[in-house]
Formats: structure tokens, C-alpha cells, sequence
């Protein structure tokens, strides 16, 4: 039976039988570049919300029997889409997870639905492997003087680290998250143990208020460039130049990290800058809400007069997000400046997950490990 | 070609299936056992796994911290590394120039064409592209080899290393099996050379390597993995190995480093390494001389027309 009659036969059997056809079936049902999703329940009303950028956020179920609601919709086969269902009763709309579908993503603000196109699969760098040597995380306090209170600093050791020799550092912005969604320390372990990237020290920072903080802010480009980074390196045994040394963050992370390196010149040279909220205007004014000022003003301060950020410069961008523009435009003009600089797209949009399936790419982009010299 | 003048063997990984004891114990090489480890860097000295699978402690030759103490006393003899490194680096810069082109091409060609069916029309076409990169892997090959006769001949010349290179000759006369270790392959036959560790080594004395010591041991020393995070992939010559195991490429990790099931890219690697036995050794596999021919318990051979076969083929040991 080919994919699309599966599809065409559920709905039949949905129509004929109701919730009876469900059993055993994983749904949503997904093959052949479609997906049918399937809401069991009495509602005046079903929508299927998703985040993709350019398509109508929210799709109208069609009831299929009085308590069965099925939308078909086309999905790319590598594709991850994060979404909701809206359901109405009694003149009431609450958006819910799916309930017939396991598959969440999780975030700091909420829990999502997830369907993947048939070819999607999580990948292995992502999947933890006990077999492989793990890192240790330390914690630490940093009494900042440009902030006037106390940040907390989750430090990635390698395996077999030693202070007879020196490591590259990263420092991640939204650090906590990222370890706690986007599986970053399995990420690490498992790159690292198979010589994709060098062992080198990660420092995972946490804002308490990254909406101001790394909207292009003055105070924490000083606060990584003269606390955080003489802390790490004293205490930590880090090779000395900015060709060892990167900034990364997603989102407003993204920005903070770009902004950094650009105020203090010669300090990072290398930026993995994922899903970076690059917005600007060059005609009008932008609709993003005041927090993006800074942001926006920032961008196109730069665009206007772009100097070089670092050397190497890792981008990443779902096509899903609105955001994909902004960072198609910062590629060319970051290789105009002679960064060494590349641009990955995903199928997916901006969430934990997405950032999480390009960290290989994007860490092994910064620092190439020892792959083809080591064989164990 | 000469049968080889001791008892060796060539092993997969040894990390989750060592089979080292078994091997050593079927070649009847005996103890002791004299270790180099110089590819595990800074880690040479943690042998204990080594020695309770062994049931007997090895004496490491402790290339790693002579090395490091040498270079630390002798700055001229540390420039003259750094000197070879980055000369190595333009090497493999030009190397690779022509080595994208020509791979570039050989692959356009077989797949136009089946490796496992005779094909006149493309065939002809396909044996000079191979025979393009035959031609070029020796000429950088030989490049390298120029230069690190001329380095490591200096070298050995250094006061800084002579105590060391003297401590180490004494130490192999007396070695019953010399076993030689994976990890960074570059680091490790660099180590080896600098302290003479096959010139001294009696000509009867066994030798067993493993992955990446499996490799410098052998002529030629073929860096490889199909899907590397960034880049082509694209196979390339390190450089001359130490030439204990004549006419053998070893492949270690080989199953999770190459796409074995792409036929195409099988018998290309094949044919551009011809004549040569290029083996697959993956955990538990190993490579064995003796009596003039080579005998393999798991390891398998990348043939030209895109297998990987259990069969050794005609080659002399």
C-alpha cells in the first residue's frame, strides 16, 4: 500500500469506524511527504498551530466523524515541525498537545508536538553513549562588578583534561538551556571521543535577564571580555589568541555573541551563531516590539559600516523562521569582509532541537578536531 | 618482493575487543613485551588496561616524555620540528590541489560505469585516472619521505636525544615482542623516528601494531574516513610509514571511518592503491606474516571491483 493510500485508507476507516480505526496506529500518520493528524474529543472547532514563517499559522481540521477531526497536510522529508492543536468547546479555544502523538520538544516557556518528515531522525551526536569517555561539568560563582551581583557558570572539562595542556574555550550564551535542551555536554562527548572537535573547556552562561542583556548591550560584551574570560583563564589551562576562543549563543544569544566580539576586537575569533534574531530596516520601521530596538539599532549600525567580527563564523537558520532572511543577508557580507564564514539551512524552525541537529556542524566548523590523525 | 624477515601482525582496535594475547599467543611471541604508546600523547603511561589483558606489565619506551624533555632542553631541535610541520603542511596543501581535481575525476568516471563489470568503453578511461593518483600519491609520498630523511637524519644527530636513542636500543636487544599502540598516527611515527626505534630493533625481534600503530608500521601511511563533519573526504597520503609491513595498507576502524557498501568508492580506494593489500581492520580483525605470505582472521580486503572479501588474494607477505 503506498503512503498516500495508507493516508486516504485511515480517513476511510476513520469515517467509517470513528476513534475505533486509531488503534495501533502512530499518528500522526506520516510517509510519502504527507501527514495526517488525527484529534479524538468533542470540539466545536480543530486548528493545527505551527511557527513556520510564510504559511497560515493556523490549519482547520475537517470533522471526519462526530468525535474524529484529520488534517492532511504535505511535510518535507527531512523536516521537523514544531506544533500545537487549538481545540474550541463550549465557545472556549485552548491550544493543547496532541494527545494521540508522544513526540513533545521541550523549552524553557512551553512543550510541543513534533512530527518529522519520513527521513528525519535524531542524530547520533545527539544520542547520549555511555561506552563513549565523558567530560565532567563544574560549577562556579562569578561576582561580577559590571552586573553588581553573582553569575553562575557551568564549566565543561574534557576527558583526561590536564593543566599540562591548553585547550580552546567556548563560552555559550543561554548555556544552561542548551545543556538542558539541546543535549549540548551528550554533544560534546560524543564529538570529542570520536575526534570531530579537539577536547576543549565550554563555559555555559545564563542571563536573568537576556532580553536586555544580549540585545547588543555594552555591559555584558565587558562582562565576557574583562570577567568571564580572565576568570576562565585563570583558572582554567586555555590556549592564549582569539583563534582559540568562540562565542555562541541562538536567538538573542546570537546577537550577544556577534555584538561581543565586535566591542572587544582580537578577543574572539571564532562565532557560531545560530538562529540569530539579525533583524533590521533599511526602509520604515521594524514590527518586532520595542525589545528588539537595541537590536535592530545595533544591526544596522553594522550593515552600515561592517567590520570584520573573527576569523571563522559558523551560521545556522531554520527556513521556517522569519529569521531566515536576516542571516542570508549577514553571509555574503561577513565573506566580503574575508571572515570565513558558512551559512547552514534547516528544515525546522526556531527551537532548541533545530539548534541542537547543527552543533556538528557548527563546532566542528570553529575547531576541527584531530579525525584524521587519530585512530585509536 | 622479500618474505618478511620477523614474525608481525597487524590488529584492528584493541579499545572493546583486544585480542592482542590471543594474537601473540598464536605467534608465539613471547615476552617481554616492550611497548610504544607515543600516540596516546600525554596518556602513554596508563597502561594498566594494556598489562591486565596481557596478565604481564609492558615496559613502555616512554617516547612521549623523552621527546617532551628533549624538546624542552634543545630549542634548535624543537624548531627543526616545527620547521618540518609547517613544511609538511605546504606539502599536503599542494597535494591536496591536485588530489581534489583527480579524485574529482576518477569518481565522474566509475559512475558512469560498473566496478564489477568489465567495461570497455570507460575502463581505459578509469585505469589512467587511477594511475593519475598512483602517480600523484608517490610523487608527494616521496616529497615527504625527501624531507624526513633529511630532518630526522639531523635529528638523530642531536645531543639533546642521544642518551635516550641509547637507553632505547638497549631496551629493544632485550625485548622478547615490541608492540606498538594506535592513537595519533603522525605523533606516533614521529616519535619512533626520532628515537631510531626500528633501527634498533633486532632484526628476529616480533612486532604487533594496533590501529594506528598498525598503520605506521606499514610502507605508506593512508589517512582516510568517508564522512568527515566538513570537507570531501577525500583519502590522502601522511607520508612513508616505517616500512616493517611492506606492501599493506591498513585500514583501522575501517567499518564506521569508510562506506563499505558504496562499491564505487571501494574499488576506486582499491585501484589507486594497487598492488598494495589494502585491509580492513576493525575490532578483533588482524593481519598476520609469517612464512612468507599473510594470513587474516576478520580482516578483509577492499578489492577492485567493490568488494570487501575475506580472501587475501595473491599478495606476498
Amino acid at each position: 500500500m503506498t503512503a498516500t493510500d495508507r493516508i486516504e485508507a485511515a480517513k476511510d476507516a476513520i469515517a467509517a469506524q470513528g476513534a475505533a480505526a486509531l488503534e495501533g496506529l502512530e499518528v500522526p500518520i506520516v510517509d510519502g511527504g504527507r501527514a495526517l493528524f488525527v484529534y479524538e474529543g468533542r470540539a466545536e472547532g480543530v486548528w493545527l498551530h505551527h511557527w513556520i514563517f510564510g504559511l497560515e499559522s493556523a490549519q482547520e481540521f475537517l470533522r471526519t466523524h462526530p468525535d474524529v477531526w484529520t488534517l492532511e497536510l504535505e511535510i518535507q522529508r527531512t523536516a521537523r515541525v514544531e506544533y500545537k492543536l487549538e481545540v474550541q468547546e463550549n465557545g472556549e479555544r485552548q491550544l493543547i498537545l496532541d494527545a494521540l502523538n508522544p513526540a513533545v520538544a521541550r523549552d524553557p516557556f512551553a512543550t510541543n508536538s513534533v512530527v518529522t518528515g519520513p527521513d528525519y531522525t535524531t542524530p547520533w551526536w545527539a544520542v547520549e553513549d555511555r561506552s563513549r569517555r565523558q567530560g565532567v561539568i563544574l560549577e562556579r560563582q562569578l561576582q561580577s562588578e559590571v552586573f553588581g551581583d553573582v553569575r553562575p557558570l557551568s564549566i565543561f572539562l574534557p576527558p583526561r583534561y590536564r593543566v599540562t595542556r591548553r585547550y580552546p574555550l567556548l563560552v555559550v550564551h543561554d548555556g544552561l538551556d542548551y545543556l538542558r535542551y539541546a543535549a549540548f555536554k551528550t554533544v560534546l562527548d560524543n564529538l570529542i571521543d570520536r575526534g570531530e572537535i579537539p577536547p576543549m573547556v565550554v563555559c555555559f552562561t545564563q542571563s536573568p535577564d537576556r532580553v536586555h542583556e544580549y540585545a547588543a548591550s555594552e555591559r555584558h560584551a565587558e562582562f565576557l571580555a574583562t570577567e568571564l574570560l580572565p576568570l576562565l583563564e585563570e583558572e582554567f589551562s586555555l590556549e592564549a589568541g582569539p583563534e582559540n576562543r568562540a562565542l555562541m549563543g541562538a536567538s538573542f544569544g546570537a546577537v550577544a555573541s556577534l555584538h561581543a566580539s565586535l566591542q572587544h576586537p582580537g578577543v574572539f575569533g571564532r562565532l557560531l551563531l545560530q538562529s540569530g534574531s539579525f533583524a533590521f530596516t533599511d526602509i520604515g520601521d521594524h514590527e518586532r516590539g520595542p525589545l528588539f530596538d537595541p537590536v535592530v539599532a545595533f544591526v544596522n549600525g553594522y550593515r552600515r559600516a561592517p567590520v570584520k567580527p573573527a576569523d571563522r563564523v559558523f551560521l545556522s537558520c531554520g527556513i521556517y523562521e522569519s529569521l531566515i532572511v536576516y542571516n542570508r543577508t549577514l553571509l555574503p557580507m561577513l565573506q566580503s569582509l574575508g571572515v570565513d564564514a558558512t551559512l547552514v539551512e534547516a528544515q525546522d524552525g526556531h527551537n532548541w532541537e533545530n539548534w541542537r541537529d547543527h552543533l556538528r556542524a557548527g563546532l566542528t566548523w570553529l575547531f576541527p578536531g584531530p579525525l584524521w590523525m587519530v585512530y585509536e | 618482493m622479500a618474505p618478511a624477515p620477523r614474525s608481525l601482525a597487524l590488529l584492528g582496535p584493541q579499545h572493546d575487543r583486544p585480542t592482542l594475547r590471543e594474537v601473540l599467543d598464536r605467534m608465539g611471541a613471547a615476552g617481554p613485551y616492550v611497548l610504544v604508546s607515543a600516540g596516546w600523547e600525554e596518556r602513554e603511561s596508563e597502561t594498566g588496561r594494556l598489562d591486565a589483558h596481557l596478565g604481564e606489565a609492558v615496559r613502555s619506551l616512554d617516547l612521549w616524555p623523552r621527546c617532551e624533555a628533549a624538546f624542552e632542553s634543545d630549542g634548535d631541535l624543537r624548531q627543526m620540528m616545527f620547521d618540518r610541520h609547517d613544511r609538511m603542511k605546504e606539502l599536503s596543501t599542494l597535494y591536496r590541489v591536485r588530489l581534489a581535481a583527480e579524485l574529482s575525476a576518477a569518481r565522474d568516471l566509475m559512475r558512469r560505469t560498473r566496478p564489477d563489470v568489465a567495461d570497455p568503453v570507460v575502463d581505459p578511461s578509469l585505469e589512467l585516472a587511477c594511475r593519475a593518483l598512483r602517480e600523484l600519491d608517490d610523487h608527494h609520498c616521496a616529497r615527504v619521505g625527501d624531507l624526513n630523511e633529511e630532518v630526522f637524519g639531523r635529528a638523530a644527530e642531536r645531543e639533546s636525544l642521544r642518551a635516550g636513542r641509547a637507553e632505547i636500543a638497549e631496551t629493544l636487544a632485550a625485548a622478547g615482542t615490541l608492540l606498538v599502540a594506535g592513537g595519533h598516527v603522525g605523533i606516533l611515527y614521529n616519535r619512533m623516528r626520532l628515537f631510531g626505534v626500528v633501527e634498533s630493533l633486532p632484526a628476529s625481534t616480533p612486532v604487533v601494531g594496533w590501529s594506528a600503530g598498525a598503520m605506521a608500521l606499514t610502507d605508506r601511511i593512508l589517512l582516510f574516513h568517508d564522512s568527515p563533519p566538513q570537507g570531501p573526504g577525500d583519502a590522502e597520503i601522511l607520508g612513508p610509514g616505517l616500512g616493517l609491513a611492506p606492501g599493506v595498507v591498513a585500514l583501522p576502524h575501517a567499518s564506521s571511518r569508510l562506506d563499505l557498501a558504496d562499491r564505487g568508492r571501494v574499488a576506486l580506494l582499491a585501484r589507486r592503491l594497487a598492488p598494495e593489500l589494502v585491509v580492513a581492520l576493525d575490532d578483533g580483525d588482524s593481519l598476520a606474516a609469517g612464512a612468507g605470505r599473510w594470513t587474516a582472521r576478520g580482516a578483509r580486503r577492499l578489492s577492485a571491483t567493490g568488494a570487501v572479501v575475506d580472501d587475501l588474494g595473491e599478495v606476498e607477505a
